[in-house]
C-alpha cells in the first residue's frame, strides 16, 4: 500500500522512468491528470492550463484566489491517492506534501545538461537555441512552483530517499534502484 | 507526429492567431477541439436561434473553452456582451478569454514558430449556416 513521488529535472526522462516503475509494479500513475482534476475540482481549469504553459506563452495569470483553490485541490488529491497506495505520482510538490508519510519513497531524477538538451530537441524537433532557452524556462517554473507553494529547493537532494542520474543509469537499472529502495523502506 | 498534429493539418482556421494557439496547445500536448460547439444566445418568437457564440477551442482535459480576443475595442465589447449572456444561460461552461496577440512574440522568442500549416480562408463562424449546422440549444428549450 506504498506510493513512489517522482521529482524531475526537464529533460532527465524522468516521465518515463515514472512510468517504467509504474507498470513494473502494475501500480496508478498519476502526472498531469494530478493538474486536470484539481483545477477542476477547484473549478479554475485556467489554472490547469497556466501550469501546464511552463514557458509562459499564452499569458495566463490566475489570480492569487484561484491558485490558492487549485493548490489545495492538488494537496488533497495527493494525499487521497496516497491514501488510495499503490500509485506514482509525478511532480506538483508531492515528495513535501507527503513527506510524513513513511510508506511513500520520494525520488529525484537528475541528468547532465548536455544530455537533457539533446533529449529535447529530439523530443520537441527543437534547434539547440530553442531547446536551451525551454529547458531553462521550464526549470524555473518548477522550481518556482515548489519554492510558492512550500518554501524549499526542488534541488535539495535532503527531500529524497533517492536521487537518481539517468546520464549514469539505464532507465531500466534505474528503476530497479527505485524498486529496490521501495522494497527497503516498506513500501512494498 | 502525434495523433492531434495530424488532426490539426484537417482544420480550416479563421485566423492565423488560431493556428498560433493551436501549434503552442500541440506542444504542450494539450488535445484540444477547433470551434466544437455553439451556443445559442438569442431565440425568436417562433423558437428559431438568432444569435449564437461558438468559442475557438475546447479543451477536453480542461473542460474548458478558449476564446482569442482581439484588442479593437467595437470588437472586445461586442464579445464581452456575448461572454456575459453565454454564462447566463450556461453557468456550468467554464470559458477563458485570451488575447490573441500576447503569444505571438513569446513563440518567437522560444523560436516555436515554424509551422508550415497553411491557413484556411477566413470564415465567419457566426454565419446563419454555421448556427444551423453546429448550434447547442439552451437544455430549457428557450
Amino acid at each position: 500500500m506504498g506510493a513512489i513521488t517522482v521529482s524531475r529535472q526537464v529533460g532527465s526522462r524522468g516521465d518515463e522512468l515514472a512510468a517504467l516503475v509504474a507498470q513494473r509494479l502494475g501500480w496508478r500513475l498519476v502526472s498531469r491528470d494530478l493538474i486536470n482534476q484539481a483545477a477542476r475540482k477547484a473549478g479554475v481549469p485556467e489554472v490547469a492550463l497556466a501550469e501546464v504553459d511552463e514557458l509562459g506563452l499564452l499569458g495566463i495569470r490566475p489570480s492569487a484566489r484561484d491558485w490558492r483553490a487549485y493548490q489545495t485541490q492538488v494537496e488533497r488529491i495527493i494525499r487521497e491517492l496516497a491514501d488510495e497506495g499503490n500509485v506514482v505520482i509525478v511532480g506538483r510538490g508531492g515528495q513535501i506534501v507527503l513527506r510524513a508519510r513513511p510508506d511513500v519513497l520520494h525520488v529525484r531524477v537528475v541528468a547532465p545538461f548536455e544530455l537533457r538538451l539533446n533529449w529535447l530537441q529530439q523530443e520537441r524537433g527543437l534547434g539547440r537555441e530553442a531547446a536551451a532557452a525551454c529547458l531553462e524556462a521550464s526549470s524555473r517554473a518548477r522550481a518556482r512552483y515548489i519554492r510558492r507553494s512550500y518554501h524549499v529547493n526542488v534541488e535539495d537532494p535532503s527531500l529524497y530517499h533517492l536521487v537518481v542520474n539517468t546520464g549514469l543509469l539505464s532507465l531500466e537499472r534505474a528503476a530497479n534502484l527505485v524498486i529496490q529502495a521501495l522494497q527497503e523502506i516498506g513500501g512494498l | 507526429m502525434t495523433q492531434q498534429d495530424t488532426s490539426r493539418r484537417n482544420v480550416v482556421f479563421s485566423h492565423p492567431s488560431e493556428q498560433e494557439f493551436a501549434h503552442i496547445l500541440d506542444f504542450y500536448q494539450i488535445p484540444w477541439e477547433y470551434e466544437p460547439r455553439a451556443f445559442a444566445l438569442a431565440w425568436d418568437e417562433n423558437g428559431n436561434v438568432t444569435e449564437a457564440f461558438t468559442p475557438d477551442f475546447y479543451l477536453p482535459e480542461q473542460d474548458l473553452y478558449i476564446e482569442l480576443t482581439t484588442m479593437e475595442q467595437h470588437l472586445i465589447t461586442r464579445k464581452h456582451r456575448k461572454l456575459r449572456r453565454l454564462r447566463e444561460l450556461y453557468p456550468e461552461v467554464k470559458i477563458k478569454l485570451i488575447n490573441r496577440h500576447a503569444f505571438k512574440q513569446l513563440m518567437l522568442k522560444y523560436g516555436l514558430d515554424e509551422s508550415e500549416i497553411p491557413i484556411g480562408n477566413t470564415a465567419n463562424k457566426e454565419s446563419p449556416s454555421e448556427i444551423s449546422r453546429s448550434v447547442d440549444s439552451h437544455p430549457s428549450g428557450e
